[in-house]
């Protein structure tokens, strides 16, 4: 085994996706090359780093305020669609129309104030692509518990 | 022994919260209680991730913001009994990558030749108030998004090589080739830090 290949699998090591076998190989490895075994001392004190690191960032929480940008905060207004009657609606369309218009424009400028970005961003993103692997019914799901 | 301390796995895994399938499938009805209990129970997970590749807080809210109004509008088609966080992960990813696309594209280019340096931005003080490892925190800051992002899916997230392929888009060799880059990117900043 080569350094370089040796040290490929230390880094598998980390990963956990170290087969026996390999395992095998490159602890006879470690066993002849102190630069090697520097390097895998190096390895797992970074890996031991990165789980505290990982565990000060497991305690970070997302600000109550993306909550209240969603409109999913306690005592935001709920929506309530409401029925216009056939009868109503030809007899008041005219003003049906303005009223409409006058509500739309309302209500536009209310829920851009709460998400002012999210009205002003473009969306190039196409939600079909972000999501293809996980939707039914044509897309096949890929498994992300490894079974 | 060397070789058997590094095959360690991640230290700490985080439990995906369970969700009832009936309590998505109103969520993708609207029901404005389930998507509350939704955002509630990933709003965590999306925001520390946005907040570990992007630096920067308001940056992460935003972009999770707009990652739990995509899923909204996904949710009806979203496959029952699958976990959301990866496929929540993988639209900030998309809103991430459309962020550098529009205001760094500089960056972007960084990301594609995933060789050079990306600016660091300001370390949030979220971070900085409960950590003590700063210099990791810098390195980590330092390193070209791509690397940064496979790291942090993999030792922040507890994600498999097939979920971040799938999550950042590309196939699960590059996936290894940043893991392994990030690292050693690491390893040597943080190694010339203690000198």
């Amino acid at each position: 085994m080569t350094c370089e290949s040796a040290r490929e699998q230390i880094q598998n090591a980390v990963d956990g996706r170290l087969a026996p076998a390999e395992t095998e190989a490159l602890v006879l490895h470690l066993h002849g090359c102190a630069s090697c075994r520097a390097y895998s001392s190096a390895m797992a004190e970074l890996d031991r780093a990165l789980s505290d690191e990982a565990s000060r960032d497991a305690q970070i929480t997302a600000p109550p305020e993306l909550m209240a940008r969603l409109g999913l905060e306690d005592g935001a207004p709920v929506l309530v669609p409401v029925r216009v009657q056939p009868s109503v609606w030809r007899r008041w369309l005219p003003a049906g129309i303005a009223a409409a218009g006058l509500v739309v424009a309302i209500g536009i400028g209310y829920f851009q104030k709460p998400a002012p970005e999210v009205a002003s961003v473009e969306a190039p993103l196409s939600d079909a692509e972000a999501i293809h692997l996980w939707i039914d019914p044509e897309a096949e799901l890929v498994s992300w518990t490894g079974e | 022994m060397a070789g058997g301390s590094t095959a360690s796995m991640p230290a700490r895994v985080e439990p995906s919260p369970a969700l009832a399938p009936a309590a998505i499938r109103q969520a993708a009805a609207g029901d404005r209680q389930a998507r509350g209990a939704f955002v509630r129970a990933y709003q965590d997970r999306v925001y520390r991730l946005l907040l570990r590749w992007t630096n920067e807080r308001e940056l992460a809210l935003d972009l999770a913001q707009e990652t739990f109004l995509k899923a909204f509008g996904a949710l009806d088609r979203f496959r029952e009994g699958a976990d959301p966080a990866p496929w929540l992960f993988q639209i900030a990813h998309r809103l991430f990558l459309d962020h550098l696309r529009r205001f760094r594209p500089e960056s972007l280019e960084a990301y594609r030749e995933a060789g050079a340096l990306a600016e660091p931005g300001a370390l949030d003080q979220a971070i900085e108030g409960i950590a003590e490892s700063e210099d990791l925190q810098a390195a980590l800051a330092r390193l070209p998004e791509p690397w940064r992002e496979a790291l942090v899916l993999r030792h922040f997230h507890d994600q498999p090589y097939e979920a971040i392929a799938e999550i950042l888009g590309v196939p699960i060799g590059t996936v290894k080739t940043w893991l392994h880059r990030g690292r050693d990117r690491l390893r040597q900043e943080l190694e010339g830090s203690a000198r």
